[in-house]
């Protein structure tokens, strides 16, 4: 039987054990142009004078720091600068820390600016902001290289732990949230959503069989639940290593069939780039078994330590 | 060994930022069941429902307005934007659920209220809402802004 104390040292261990920053540095690339999308629109309205000031806005303290127009539109064009930095990986961690502020102030600015999407992106930007993200696929490492002092390839686990806890949280949670919502589970909520579009469905290239179908309330009641489920098996399915693959797959297409049916900003970007993180984190695999590693790869463990 | 380059201290601070985080992402997603505006929880797609409203001005000698005129040189449509809140006289799908869109509606019509010094005989904003909550038959309700501070 385990103690407490002897739990607490394998945690420990599994949080600082050495490992491949390459995977964490592929999500750092793929969120710092996810970034980029989210910032540039909201960059581009600001420097048109288009901004929060004059408008219905919400704050959530009375003494957050709201800036004069002008700040606004410099300081979000920064964000920008900063996501494309962090991407590519110049000057990687100041460039990922004013990209999680950036993106940290637009979203706190108001209870009105607070989507899923975005609340995600800043946490994934969190947590990249305080790992090693750019000592591998970056300019500064590939810098630091050929200087001859190249940066170490390896850092410890646990802002790749954190990662993957956040991604299969999102999914989680959402999957919980339909669980325990009768008309969700029911299929209510996803049929009367495609009979309120019904124009646009019966538009759309879907042959009419497929459209009768998803006018039918009956297909909604399995329908639901296979969303539901579905959301539920990616959460859980993530963190073992023989369902990983399937869940990884069955994530892929949940993005892309909810970028083709719904307006969701970025979150469909992010949540495909934030997948990476369940790659093993040297990312040097066989292909075919991206996302089957048994455990994560560190650098050579000790003699009779414990392994997650 | 507990990390090749952990001292003591660091070790108790990644404890610290690991177990924060997770404990803070775990708590904001059982808030979310309450809050009104369900940060951090990702209840995604939440609903069907849909919702519109008449918004009109209660002015001091009681006429009632609507907003979709300007006013004293404000649009409602330039002041508040997004959420679903530009024309609210449009029906829309309450995309975030339709407690969370009601209470963004409330902030919108006490913030119009508290900022449009120019109107000097707007005593309240009063919106009648018709709302559906996931195909259920609509209900009518009435919500009003703050009183606005006399002129």
């Amino acid at each position: 039987m385990r103690t407490p104390s002897a739990l607490l040292h394998r945690a420990d261990e599994a949080l600082a054990r050495p490992v491949s920053v390459r995977s964490i540095a592929l999500v750092r690339l793929l969120v710092g142009a996810v970034g980029v999308l989210h910032l540039v629109p909201v960059t581009i309205d600001a420097i048109r004078g288009d901004t929060f000031h004059g408008r219905f806005r919400q704050p959530y303290v009375s003494w957050y720091p709201e800036l004069d127009p002008t700040s606004y539109a410099v300081l979000l064009v920064a964000g920008v600068v900063a996501a494309a930095a962090m991407s590519i990986g110049i000057a990687t961690r100041v460039a990922t820390t004013t990209a999680t502020a950036v993106v940290g102030y637009h979203l706190f600015l108001s209870t009105t600016h607070v989507h899923n999407n975005r609340a995600y992106l800043f946490a994934a930007l969190l947590i990249l902001a305080m790992s090693r993200c750019g000592h591998a696929i970056s300019i500064d490492a590939w810098r630091a290289r050929r200087a001859g002092a190249p940066l170490d390839p390896d850092a410890p686990a646990w802002p790749i732990w954190l990662l993957r806890f956040e991604c299969a949280t999102v999914y989680g949670a959402s999957g919980l949230s339909k669980l325990i919502d009768p008309d969700w589970f029911g299929g209510t909520v996803t049929w009367a959503r495609v009979v309120s579009q019904e124009a646009m469905v019966r538009g759309s290239v879907l042959p009419d069989v497929f459209v009768d179908l998803l006018l039918d309330r009956s297909f909604h009641t399995f329908a639901a639940k296979f969303v539901v489920l579905t959301e539920l098996f990616i959460a859980g399915g993530l963190w073992w290593r023989r369902t990983r693959p399937w869940a990884v797959a069955a994530a892929v297409v949940f993005h892309v069939m909810i970028e083709f049916s719904a307006q969701v900003q970025v979150f469909s970007y992010l949540g495909l780039a934030v997948l990476v993180i369940w790659a093993p984190p040297s990312l040097r695999t066989d292909r075919w078994r991206m996302f089957h590693n048994r455990r994560m790869p560190s650098a050579p463990t000790p003699v009779g330590a414990p392994t997650p | 060994m507990v990390a090749r380059d952990g001292s003591r201290i660091r070790t108790r601070a990644r404890r610290l930022v690991v177990v924060g985080f997770i404990a803070l992402q775990l708590g904001f997603v059982i808030r979310a069941y309450q809050a009104p505006h369900q940060e951090f929880g990702y209840q995604m797609f939440p609903e069907a429902s849909r919702w519109r409203a008449d918004i009109v001005r209660v002015t001091d000698d009681g006429r009632r307005v609507p907003i979709r005129e300007p006013w004293f040189g404000y649009e409602w449509s330039s002041l508040v934007r997004g959420r679903g809140l530009t024309t609210p006289w449009v029906e829309h799908h309450a995309d975030s659920g339709l407690d969370r869109q009601l209470r963004f509606l409330v902030e919108a019509l006490d913030w119009v209220a508290a900022n449009t010094p120019d109107d000097d005989e707007t005593r309240y904003l009063e919106a009648t809402v018709e709302a559906s909550h996931n195909t259920r038959p609509s209900v009518t309700m009435t919500i009003r802004s703050r009183d606005r501070v006399a002129p």
